[in-house]
């Protein structure tokens, strides 16, 4: 069944905006709790900052470079299995339009 | 699958499809085996009622009528109220550098239609060096819009982000499971992520060759935005112009970024900051770190500047992504 056409704006609050936040915090815990190499990603819980870095070019990293973190990414969004990122089509491409 | 959508090839176990909309292109990914016509059924309803209110290349919308009307207060339908209020509450938060009072620095600059119908090589005036009028010069109670005469607005720098995530929501819950809406590359998800993640691809161009220059990251965060001035270009007395307006000059922003990808908890979030950045530079970073996002930068020469979460991971790998501060 259909939702309906929204009739109304939107209803935000602080309160939503937070427990979205919220949400991905919980999940990326779940993940260093289980993924199978979350050592990698607790590293990178947030947390703590960083300095920015700067890279030299803009290399076109794919997503399965490096096994373990690779592993840990696919963990981290639910799978719980070590998937084969590499071969992962992006489903869409973010920029300029 | 109706005859506007064209399938797209979304990844193992996912579907998606793609159409024209809004002056640029429209993207659905669902699981394999949900509901994906009925979503697009939805959807076509959906953007032609966002079309209808905020389209300024359209005659007939909403906003082209309130542009045109030189009395000072007017009613709005729903629609384009909540789109204006959300482009006032976010120039508020960037000081003023995403301000949908650029209309008419857009049209002196030679943006006066649609993209793809405009002339690439204008001979028309220089534009004027002006500040916009403001965006503190606008006024929204309600639905009730009251702002000087002549001012013309342009809701092209939040709206489609706006939509982008209004409609990940909507479809999520349509197909019961994990969506994703790209409206120009301004990508919003919701529900749970599809195994594997979301695999999103950043480029200066949405529409860029898998070749182009850029990173391939599993999106965690709900929202992923990027702005460029690569895109929309065109030439007008001699001069280089783009679709980003500094608001404090009336002209093409012309600071050291040419893309910015921001991921946030909403897609409205990561592309206000985007924007903020390219038209802001210093104001717009400052933006960004004080808002626990994550973000990449490009700058002019191709140096790429990462902050976030992002830091930790720079261009090569793991390219886990989500809101928040590196470790």
């Amino acid at each position: 069944m259909l939702p309906e056409l929204p009739s109304g704006p939107a209803q935000r609050s602080r309160g939503e905006s937070l427990l979205r936040r919220l949400t991905i915090w919980a999940g990326l815990g779940v993940m260093v709790a289980t993924g199978a190499a979350g050592a990698a990603v607790a590293h990178a819980i947030p947390g703590r900052t960083a300095a920015p870095t700067v890279a030299s070019a803009s290399g076109t990293a794919s997503v399965g470079r490096g096994s373990a973190t690779g592993t840990s990414a696919s963990a981290g969004v639910g799978q719980g299995t070590a998937a084969a990122p590499s071969a992962a089509t992006p489903a869409v491409t973010s920029g300029g339009s | 699958m109706t005859r506007r959508w064209r399938p797209i090839d979304a990844g193992p176990g996912l579907v998606g499809a793609r159409r024209t909309a809004l002056g640029t292109s429209a993207q659905v990914v669902v699981p394999a085996g949900a509901a994906l016509a009925a979503s697009l059924q939805w959807l076509d309803r959906w953007l032609d009622q966002a079309d209808c209110a905020a389209n300024r290349f359209r005659p007939d919308s909403e906003i082209s009528r309130l542009n045109s009307n030189r009395a000072e207060e007017r009613e709005l339908g729903w629609r384009l109220a909540d789109l204006l209020q959300a482009s006032l509450f976010w120039a508020r938060r960037t000081h003023g550098l995403v301000d949908p009072t650029v209309g008419a620095a857009l049209i002196a600059a030679g943006y006066d239609g649609d993209f793809g119908e405009m002339a690439r090589v204008q001979t028309g005036p220089r534009p004027p060096r002006a500040a916009v009028p403001g965006w503190w010069r606008v006024t929204l109670e309600g639905t009730r819009v009251t702002r000087p005469p002549g001012v013309v607005l342009d809701l092209g720098a939040t709206a489609k982000a706006q939509l982008a995530d209004e409609a990940a929501r909507a479809i999520s819950q349509l197909v019961g499971g994990p969506a994703l809406i790209s409206l120009g590359g301004d990508i919003a998800t919701a529900g749970p992520a599809p195994p594997g993640g979301w695999v999103v691809r950043i480029a200066d161009d949405h529409q860029a060759s898998a070749g182009a220059p850029g990173q391939t990251i599993v999106l965690v965060a709900p929202a992923l935005a990027t702005s460029s001035t690569t895109v929309r270009r065109w030439r007008r007395a001699g001069l280089a112009m783009h679709h980003l307006i500094d608001p404090s000059t009336g002209l093409p922003a012309d600071g050291a970024w040419r893309t910015v990808s921001v991921a946030a908890a909403t897609c409205l979030e990561a592309n206000a900051l985007a924007t903020a950045t390219l038209v802001g530079g210093r104001v717009g970073l400052a933006l960004i770190e004080g808002s626990g996002v994550s973000a990449r930068l490009v700058a002019r020469d191709g140096r790429v500047l990462h902050l976030g979460a992002w830091a930790r991971f720079g261009e090569e790998s793991p390219p886990l992504i989500w809101p928040g501060a590196a470790a």
